[in-house]
């Protein structure tokens, strides 16, 4: 266990922190470390809460994203399956993960998959057990709100896939930005 | 419950009804809808019936979309929950036309998930892009579903309305899940009525129009 790193299930300070301008807010500059997650469940949360100013919302003056930055480690006894890494804001989903266990010439193989409306659909391959992932996207509309809200990492894994560790790393956050999605149109209004 | 009555304020448009009338009918898995549309949610576009083929016309069509699974879905995930509750076998597939990207149109084919009920089955197909995952910021991560009943050696199939809510159901019994039944306009009405192909196969048509959307987290 890392120093700093949070495994309680929700963790809250008395005083969430305020995003109040255009930038990134680090879950560190928001007063977290990084969160582990036990791995021991098939599906396991954590949370983290901000606030939002009073006029929040997701556009059109101002943008809100999730900045996802992880280190996940597959045990070596993994089966071919599948697990998945997502963030979502007072439920809404905004970043998902999908990672798939192979085994080829009895070596453990990761490959994962990720899809956002910066990038579009992007697909990683590796030899290894262990994957950095980092990862941004804009938030749902519904997952912006005025004052409290609540940024919730997911860890789900199936039948044999075994996660060995994930930790959130406090380089994580949520972004404001006056800059609306790509292909975002007015005229749909 | 927030969340259902707050997904029903997304808009669907319907932005365009296909007339172009095509006399060829050269598939048997070929049938006529009554009301192939495209439908956008922010920058997506979406045609609302599969295809028995990647042919985009009236006369090519399968089934009317009846299921939106929204908000962490992806088609591994769904798809593993209804095998859990056996939905263990799969058919042959069938086309989704589906833009992403708002400049080229892809098709995604899919064999979906079948649970055996006696002699007869129902079958559920699930789209979404080729990677299996969709998103846009009114509904998130998001795959669309089609649903039927095959019967009598699978000589007559369709039902789709009641095959809808035997897939609601399902999804009503998996853990956090919440199910809006007949969520959203899909614009894809069709009495129940019958088409017969060459072979004495039956297709019955039947849908009310609103698709069933289903809240994963």
């Amino acid at each position: 266990m890392g120093l700093g790193l949070c495994y309680g299930c929700s963790i809250s300070y008395s005083e969430p922190r305020l995003i109040d301008g255009f930038g990134v807010w680090t879950l560190k500059e928001l007063g977290y470390s990084d969160i582990g997650f036990l791995c021991t469940e098939e599906i396991e949360t954590r949370s983290v809460e901000f606030r939002l100013p009073k006029k929040a919302a997701q556009g059109p003056e101002s943008w809100y994203l999730i900045h996802l930055n992880f280190h996940i480690k597959f045990g070596e006894q993994s089966e071919e399956d599948l697990a998945y890494v997502s963030a979502s804001t007072n439920g809404y989903c905004c970043a998902q993960v999908k990672f798939r266990v192979k085994r080829e010439d009895d070596l453990l193989k990761i490959d994962w998959s990720t899809v956002d409306l910066i990038n579009g659909k992007i697909d990683y391959f590796t030899s290894s057990s262990v994957a950095d992932v980092s990862f941004k996207n804009y938030l749902q509309i519904r997952g912006v709100c005025p004052g409290l809200n609540t940024l919730t990492f997911q860890l789900e894994q199936y039948e044999g896939c075994h996660v060995e560790s994930l930790r959130i790393l406090n380089s994580s956050g949520i972004e404001c930005t006056p800059i609306p999605p790509p292909r975002w149109d007015t005229r749909a209004r | 419950m927030i969340r259902k009555t707050a997904l029903k304020k997304v808009i669907l448009i319907a932005v365009g009804i296909v007339v172009l009338v095509s006399l060829s009918v050269n598939s048997a898995l070929a049938w006529t809808a009554s009301h192939l549309s495209t439908l956008s949610i922010e920058e997506d576009l979406f045609r609302n019936y599969d295809f028995g083929s990647d042919w985009d016309n009236y006369t090519n069509c399968s089934w009317p979309v009846t299921m939106l699974f929204w908000n962490n879905a992806e088609i591994d995930k769904v798809k593993s929950q209804y095998r859990l509750r056996d939905w263990i076998l799969w058919g042959y597939s069938e086309w989704a036309k589906l833009n992403e990207t708002g400049d080229d149109w892809i098709w995604d084919t899919d064999r979906g998930v079948k649970k055996p009920i006696g002699l007869n089955f129902i079958h559920m197909r699930v789209y979404a892009d080729s990677d299996d995952q969709l998103y846009n910021i009114s509904w998130g991560y998001y795959i669309l579903g089609t649903t039927h009943y095959d019967k009598d050696g699978e000589t007559k199939c369709g039902w789709s309305e009641e095959a809808e809510q035997q897939a609601a159901l399902v999804a009503e019994s998996v853990p956090g899940w919440g199910v809006v039944e007949d969520w959203g306009n899909f614009y894809n009405y069709e009495p129940l009525r019958k088409e017969v192909d060459e072979e004495g196969n039956e297709h019955w048509w039947q849908c009310g129009g609103y698709a069933t959307a289903v809240y994963v987290p």
